[in-house]
């Protein structure tokens, strides 16, 4: 057998990044009112009264998603009193992947005790309006006020979805204590591994 | 040209799609190409999971796990198109570069379609 661990920095060429259908930074955020695990619709304009909106496309079964799931949570508890709560949409069609279906997810939100809004996109329409590609996948919405919401940051939670450590660049919180002193920040736009959305056939 | 074949023992449609990686390589055998597989597992999964995956399917192909967690740093340099979901494939022609990149998983027919159309065009 043949195997081994390498980092195959050698291997590919390097070639300048250009734009990319997720690149919605600076671009007004797409609508949604979708269903929440409770019964209820969450829409956008229910957080017209918030400074934004961690809104993040995420699932029960994927590997990544599982990895995040409590730092998703820590954004909640850390930044929903600072006017950012978390929006979870879950993208993905129940019926190849059962574990995503509405009724799991009602399952998992009680069983964590999740904080925020989890919501099934059950058409995929809001995924594909934000050219949503994998989960976990965010976007953070800044709002202007008088119900416009801008896209701030699109991508991964941090950098590194194993373990946190003291050398983990932390975009998201980057960008929302950023946002919230009125600051630019670099990192505006970043790609991770993940599980692609299960689109319907 | 190297095939290059992204995806993780977790990611069920990598596992789904390995098979027919594994059948074009088969076929196209007597054809200029090298079929990579690059695992997203992370390294530490080596012996728990990673190496008794391979020994299950027998998998004697070159099998690579790569080892980078910042994951923002490389997957532009596989390809700019690629928003890091897996699977995802890459052509490449050492000297020419990257020819084609596929997200998502294959078919058969749509894997031997893409190879024989790349093999006919060089």
């Amino acid at each position: 057998m043949i195997y081994s661990v390498l980092l195959l920095s050698f291997f590919f060429a390097y070639q300048h990044a250009h734009a990319q259908d997720d690149n919605i930074v600076g671009k007004a955020a797409p609508d949604f009112s979708l269903k929440n695990v409770d019964g209820n619709m969450v829409s956008m304009s229910d957080f017209d009264n918030d400074n934004g909106i961690i809104l993040i496309f995420t699932c029960n079964h994927c590997p990544y998603s599982k990895l995040y799931e409590d730092r998703i949570m820590e954004l909640d508890a850390e930044f929903s009193p600072e006017g950012y709560p978390v929006v979870a949409i879950n993208p993905n069609d129940p019926v190849q992947y059962p574990e995503d279906s509405y009724e799991s997810m009602i399952e998992r939100a009680n069983e964590k005790g999740y904080t925020f809004p989890y919501l099934i996109d059950e058409t995929q329409e809001v995924a594909k309006a934000y050219h949503a590609s994998r989960t976990p996948h965010v976007y953070l919405l800044k709002n202007d006020g008088e119900g416009h919401f801008t896209v701030a940051y699109v991508g991964a939670i941090d950098d590194s979805p194993k373990e946190v450590s003291d050398e983990t660049v932390k975009y998201v919180d980057v960008a929302i204590r950023s946002l919230i002193a009125n600051e630019a920040f670099a990192n505006t736009y970043t790609k991770a591994i993940g599980c692609g959305i299960k689109w319907k056939q | 040209m190297f095939v290059v074949n992204f995806w993780a023992t977790w990611c069920r449609p990598c596992v789904a799609e390995l098979p027919y990686f594994r059948q074009a390589e088969e076929k196209y055998k007597d054809q200029p190409l090298v079929f990579l597989y690059i695992s997203l597992d992370f390294p530490s999964e080596m012996e728990n999971r990673i190496l008794p995956f391979l020994q299950a399917k027998e998998m004697n192909e070159r099998v690579y796990v790569l080892d980078e967690p910042k994951a923002n740093l490389f997957i532009d340099r596989v390809s700019p198109e690629w928003s890091g979901s897996i699977p995802a494939t890459l052509y490449y022609r050492p000297g020419e570069g990257a020819v084609e990149f596929h997200e998502g998983d294959y078919t058969f027919e749509a894997l031997d379609t893409q190879i024989r159309l790349l093999l006919e065009n060089p």
